[in-house]
C-alpha cells in the first residue's frame, strides 16, 4: 500500500513536470539555446512561480517526518496533480510559439531519459535506506520548482550531439558552395548600413545577375548555412552575404564557408562594443572579410571611415575606394543636389567615366550605401547606365527619411520612425538644403536616450536653428531642452511654435506654411501617417 | 551543382510525334556537365509524365508499356522550389513525397496547345522559369493572321490575304468568294490560320478548286487564310536567335521540294524523319543574292522583334522571282530541331544554342521580376493594418 501510494505520487510530479517543460523549452528555443541568456532571462524576468509552488510542496511531506507516510504521499500526490490540472487549463498567450524543430525534438528525448533515470532510481531506492528514498524525492521537488535545470541538463547531454549537427550542416553548405563554380560571392560587413547596402546591391544586381542575398536577419554562421541549403541554386550568379559579427572570428567562420570575391566594409563604429571589449577587436573581425579575399578578389573600401583607412594594410589584394569626401578615389560621388524626387548626384569613376545617378533616397548615408553597391554592381560587370536605372527604382523603407510630395507646393520628409541623434542630425542637413523652400521642423524631440537626453536634445536644437526656417516642437515640458538648443543657435524664436499635441502642430503648420514648403516630420510622431495613409 | 532542366515535348498537337524527335535530340546536345535533364512528356491526353526511358526513341513504340516505366507528374511550386510531384505512387510508411526539383524548362513542342502560348501559360503561372517564347509571341507566331496583322503594322512585307471564318463561310460563301477573287486573284494558297507545319494547305486555281480548299483547311481550323500564290517562287528560312536586346541571325536555307507546295509527307515522313526538320534536304547555306540576303536578315530580325520573340524563332520567306519582291510567310517560335541546322554555319553548335536559349529564360525571369506586381493597397484588408515600429 505504501509502495503503491509512493508510485502514485511520484507519477503526479512527474505529470506536473511534464506540464512545466513545454513553457521552458520555449523560453530556451527564444534564447538562442544559449545558456547565459537563458539564466539571465530567468533571474531577470521569470516570475518562480515554480519556486514558491515548490515550496510549498515541502508542506505536503511534513507529515512524513511523523512517520505518517501514507498521509504524505497522499498530500503530495492530490498537491502536484492539481497544480497539473491547472497548469493544462491555463492558456499563455505567445507572441512567438515554439517551433518542433529536430532540435527541440532531441532535446525533449534527452529530457526524458534523464527523468526516466531519475524515476527508476527514485522506486529502486524504496526498499532500500530511508534517505536515499528522500534525496531522490527532495531531487524531484527541486525539478519541479525549478524546471530550468532540467532543460540545462537536457541539453548538456545532447550538446555533442548538437555540434556534430551543426558541423553537418556547415560542411554540407560548404560542398554546396564548392560545387557552384561560377557562383560570385560579395561579402557585406560593417557596423552600420550593411543591411542596406545589401538590399541596394541586390535590387541593382538583379538586373543583370540571377541574384541570392541572405534574408533579413539571417547574418549569422547559421543563418548563412540555411540559405545555402534552402535558397541557393544552380541558377544563381551571384550571392550577397551579409556578414554580422558579435565577437572575434565570426566573420571568419562565415567567410569559410562563402569564400567571398569581392568584400564590402561599410564602416566601423562601436557597435557590441560590449562584447567585443574593444575598437580594436571590432576593426580586427571586420578586416576577416578583406583577409578572407583571395589574391584576384576585390576589396571596396569607404575612403570616408578613419577606422577603416587606419587600419587597412595592402598586401596583394585590390582595393577600390570611394568616397564623397576626396576627389582621389576610384569611386567619387559629387554634385549633391535635393529636389522634390529626392537626391541627384554624379559619380566619377578612376576609369575616366562619369554618370549621373538620380535616387528616390534622402541622407548622407544612404548615399554611402548607395555608392558602395554601385562599386560592386561595376566591377561585377554592369555598365554605370545600367547601374543608374536601378539605383532610380530602390524604394525608401517607409518613415526612415521618406520623401512625400503631398501636393505641387509642398513636400513632407517623414523621419518618423528615426530616434537617435545621428540620424536626426541627417535629416536636418537634407532639411536643410531645401534653401529654396520654407523649411518646418515638426518635432517632439528625442526619446529613451538616458542621461544624454536633455544633453542631445540640446545640440539637436543648435543644429535645427541652422537648418530650418520654422520649427514647430510638439509636447510642452518635453520639448524644452530643444528650445534651448534653438536659443542657443540664434534661431528666431517668433518663428519656434511651442505645441500640445500633433492636432495643434498641424493647425501652426497651415499659418506658416508659404508658397513652396518641406515640412521634415522627425522622430517618434506616427500617428498622423497612420490617418493619411488609412 | 548542374542546373535541373526540364526538358518538355508532345502534347495534343499533329506535330506531337515530330516534337519527340526534337527534343531527344537537343537532350543528347545537351551540355551534361551544365545540365541535369529531366524528360517530361506531355501526352495527347494532357497527363505528364518522367522518367529515363522516355530519353530512348525506341520505348515510344508501345505507349502502355512507356507508361509502366515512367512516372505520372504534375508541375508544382511552392514558392520556393519549383518541382515535379509524383502522382498515384503509393506511399510507403515514413516515405516523403516523391518530387524533383526542377529549375527551369525547355519546351521543345510544336504546334497547337503547346507552341501557341497555352503551355507557355500554364508555366508562366506557375511562376517556373521556361526557355522560348513568352505567351503574347507564341500566341501571334502560331496565327498566321495574327502574325500577319502585327508584321503589317510593323512594315514588313507579307502577302496580300483575306480571313475565311468557317463558321461563316456557309452563309456567306459568295461574299467571301467576291472579296478573294478580287484582292488576291488566283492562283491562290489556301491554309488553316494556326497549324504549325504544311498540313491542310492545298492551292486553288478556280472557284471550284477554292471552295474545296475551304473545305478540306477547314478540318484543321476554324479560320483560313487565302492568300495569292507566287508563280516563280523561291522559300528562304532564316532563324533569330536573342530577345528584345541582342538577335543573332542564324545563315539561311533554301529548303528543296519537288512539289509546289510542302506536303506533310515529304515534310516529315521521308526516310529521313528520326532527324526531324534537320533531316530535311535543303540548300543551305542558300545560293540567294547578297542583297536578298540582307534584305531577309533584316526583315528577319525586325519579324523577330515585331512579335516580341525570345529564344530562337525560324522566320520563313517568300521571294518572288519575277519582281524581286520579298515576303515574310510565317515565324515558328518553336522551329523544327530548334533550327540547330541553321546556326551552325554561323559558328554557334547546338550545344551553345541550348545554353544561350537557357541563359535568356532566367534573363526574363529576372527582367518579369522587376515588375511590381503587388500593387502597395491591400483591397482584401478591410481594415488597415497598422504598422508598427519594429
Amino acid at each position: 500500500m505504501k509502495f503503491a501510494l509512493y508510485v502514485i505520487s511520484l507519477i503526479s510530479i512527474y505529470i506536473y513536470i511534464f506540464t512545466l517543460l513545454k513553457r521552458e523549452v520555449h523560453m530556451f528555443q527564444q534564447n538562442s539555446y544559449m545558456y547565459g541568456r537563458y539564466i539571465r532571462w530567468y533571474i531577470r524576468d521569470n516570475k518562480k512561480e515554480e519556486l514558491r509552488k515548490g515550496i510549498f510542496g515541502l508542506l505536503s511531506v511534513i507529515p512524513a517526518l511523523f512517520g505518517l507516510f501514507e498521509t504524505a504521499f497522499i498530500l503530495f500526490s492530490i498537491y502536484y496533480l492539481s497544480l497539473s490540472v491547472y497548469m493544462l487549463r491555463t492558456k499563455r498567450i505567445e507572441k512567438k510559439k515554439l517551433v518542433y524543430t529536430n532540435r527541440v525534438k532531441r532535446l525533449y528525448a534527452s529530457m526524458i531519459l534523464l527523468l526516466m533515470f531519475n524515476a527508476l532510481y527514485s522506486i529502486a531506492s524504496f526498499y532500500g535506506a530511508l534517505l536515499p528514498t528522500a534525496a531522490y524525492m527532495a531531487l524531484n521537488i527541486v525539478f519541479a520548482s525549478i524546471p530550468q535545470i532540467i532543460v540545462i541538463i537536457g541539453n548538456a547531454l545532447v550538446l555533442p550531439a548538437e555540434k556534430m549537427i551543426v558541423a553537418w550542416y556547415v560542411r554540407d553548405a560548404k560542398k554546396i558552395i564548392d560545387s557552384h563554380k561560377n557562383l560570385k560571392v560579395v561579402g557585406i560587413t560593417g557596423s552600420y548600413g550593411k543591411t542596406s547596402t545589401k538590399h541596394m546591391l541586390y535590387e541593382i544586381l538583379r538586373l543583370k545577375f540571377d541574384t541570392l542575398m541572405t534574408p533579413e536577419s539571417y547574418n549569422t554562421t547559421m543563418g548563412v548555412v540555411r540559405t545555402i541549403r534552402e535558397k541557393l541554386t544552380p541558377v544563381h550568379e551571384v550571392f550577397i552575404v551579409e556578414m554580422g559579427a558579435k565577437k572575434s572570428y565570426d566573420i571568419r567562420e562565415i567567410c569559410d564557408i562563402v569564400k567571398p570575391l569581392y568584400g564590402v566594409i561599410t564602416s566601423i563604429g562601436k557597435q557590441h562594443l560590449e562584447t567585443f571589449k574593444s575598437l580594436e577587436n571590432i576593426v580586427k573581425t571586420k578586416f576577416e572579410l578583406f583577409d578572407s579575399l583571395p589574391s584576384y578578389g576585390t576589396g571596396f573600401v569607404n575612403k570616408d571611415d578613419a577606422n577603416i583607412i587606419d587600419n587597412l594594410r595592402s598586401e596583394q589584394l585590390k582595393f577600390m575606394f570611394y568616397s564623397i569626401r576626396t576627389k582621389n578615389s576610384d569611386y567619387f560621388l559629387h554634385d549633391i543636389a535635393h529636389d522634390a524626387q529626392g537626391t541627384s548626384f554624379v559619380i566619377t569613376t578612376v576609369f575616366g567615366e562619369s554618370h549621373s545617378f538620380r535616387t528616390k533616397l534622402l541622407g548622407e548615408h544612404n548615399l554611402y550605401n548607395i555608392l558602395s553597391a554601385v562599386c560592386a554592381a561595376h566591377t561585377l560587370g554592369m555598365t554605370l547606365d545600367e547601374i543608374s536605372q536601378r539605383v532610380m527604382d530602390i524604394k525608401p523603407v517607409a518613415h526612415r527619411l521618406e520623401l512625400k510630395k503631398t501636393n505641387d507646393n509642398e513636400l513632407v520628409i517623414d523621419d518618423a520612425y528615426n530616434s537617435n541623434p545621428q540620424g536626426a542630425k541627417e535629416a536636418l542637413k537634407v532639411l536643410g538644403s531645401f534653401s529654396d523652400h520654407t523649411r518646418i521642423l515638426v518635432t517632439p524631440g528625442m526619446v529613451e536616450l538616458g542621461d544624454a537626453q536633455d544633453e542631445e536634445n540640446m545640440r539637436f536644437g543648435e543644429f535645427a536653428a541652422r537648418n530650418c526656417d520654422h520649427a514647430v516642437l510638439v509636447g510642452l515640458k518635453q520639448t524644452e531642452p530643444v528650445k534651448k538648443g534653438l536659443e542657443k543657435g540664434g534661431f528666431l524664436m517668433e518663428k519656434c511654435h511651442v505645441v500640445k499635441n500633433l492636432g495643434e502642430a498641424l493647425k501652426v503648420l497651415d499659418e506658416i506654411k508659404k508658397e513652396r514648403n518641406v515640412v521634415l516630420f522627425e522622430n517618434d510622431l506616427p500617428d498622423i501617417y497612420e490617418d493619411q495613409e488609412g | 551543382m548542374k542546373i535541373r532542366l526540364c526538358v518538355l515535348f508532345g502534347g495534343r498537337s499533329v506535330e506531337h510525334e515530330i516534337s519527340i524527335i526534337s527534343a531527344l535530340q537537343a537532350a543528347q546536345n545537351l551540355d551534361n556537365d551544365k545540365y541535369e535533364i529531366i524528360p517530361v512528356y506531355l501526352t495527347k491526353e494532357g497527363r505528364f509524365y518522367t522518367g529515363e526511358a522516355l530519353l530512348e526513341i525506341e520505348n515510344y513504340k508501345v505507349m502502355d508499356e512507356l507508361k509502366k516505366v515512367t512516372d505520372e507528374i504534375v508541375f508544382h511550386n511552392d514558392g520556393n522550389e519549383k518541382a515535379l510531384l509524383m502522382i498515384k505512387k503509393k506511399k510507403k510508411l515514413f516515405e516523403k513525397e516523391r518530387r524533383i526539383v526542377i529549375d527551369a524548362v525547355l519546351p521543345v513542342t510544336h504546334g497547337t496547345n503547346v507552341e501557341d502560348g497555352a503551355l507557355q501559360g500554364f508555366l508562366r503561372s506557375l511562376r517556373i522559369p521556361f526557355a522560348g517564347c513568352d505567351v503574347l509571341a507564341s500566341a501571334i507566331g502560331m496565327d498566321k493572321i495574327t502574325t500577319k496583322r502585327v508584321l503589317n503594322a510593323n512594315n514588313i512585307p507579307v502577302l496580300p490575304f483575306v480571313v475565311i471564318d468557317t463558321r461563316k463561310w456557309q452563309h456567306d460563301k459568295g461574299g467571301y468568294i467576291k472579296t478573294a477573287e478580287a484582292d488576291i486573284g488566283y492562283p491562290m494558297i489556301i491554309k488553316p490560320a494556326d497549324l504549325g507545319s504544311s498540313i491542310g494547305i492545298k492551292t486553288a486555281v478556280d472557284r471550284k478548286e477554292f471552295e474545296d480548299a475551304v473545305s478540306y483547311a477547314g478540318q484543321y481550323s476554324f479560320m483560313i487564310l487565302a492568300e495569292k500564290k507566287i508563280k516563280n517562287l523561291t522559300e528562304i528560312n532564316c532563324a533569330v536567335l536573342g530577345d528584345h536586346e541582342k538577335q543573332t541571325l542564324s545563315a539561311c536555307e533554301r529548303p528543296l521540294s519537288k512539289d509546289e507546295i510542302l506536303s506533310f509527307a515529304d515534310k516529315y515522313l521521308s526516310d529521313q524523319a528520326s532527324k526531324g526538320m534537320s533531316g530535311l534536304s535543303r540548300e543551305l547555306p542558300a545560293n540567294i543574292d547578297e542583297e536578298i540576303e540582307n534584305v531577309i536578315r533584316t526583315f528577319a530580325k525586325n519579324a523577330f522583334l515585331a512579335i516580341g520573340a525570345c529564344g530562337v524563332s525560324r522566320v520563313d520567306f517568300l521571294i518572288d522571282n519575277d519582281d524581286g519582291a520579298v515576303y515574310v510567310n510565317e515565324i515558328n517560335t518553336i522551329p523544327g530541331s530548334l533550327s540547330f541546322y541553321l546556326f551552325e554555319p554561323a559558328g554557334i553548335n547546338y550545344s551553345q544554342l541550348l545554353d544561350e536559349l537557357i541563359r535568356l529564360a532566367f534573363k526574363r525571369e529576372r527582367e518579369n521580376a522587376l515588375i511590381d506586381y503587388d500593387y502597395q493597397t491591400n483591397i482584401l484588408s478591410i481594415k488597415k493594418i497598422k504598422g508598427s515600429k519594429k
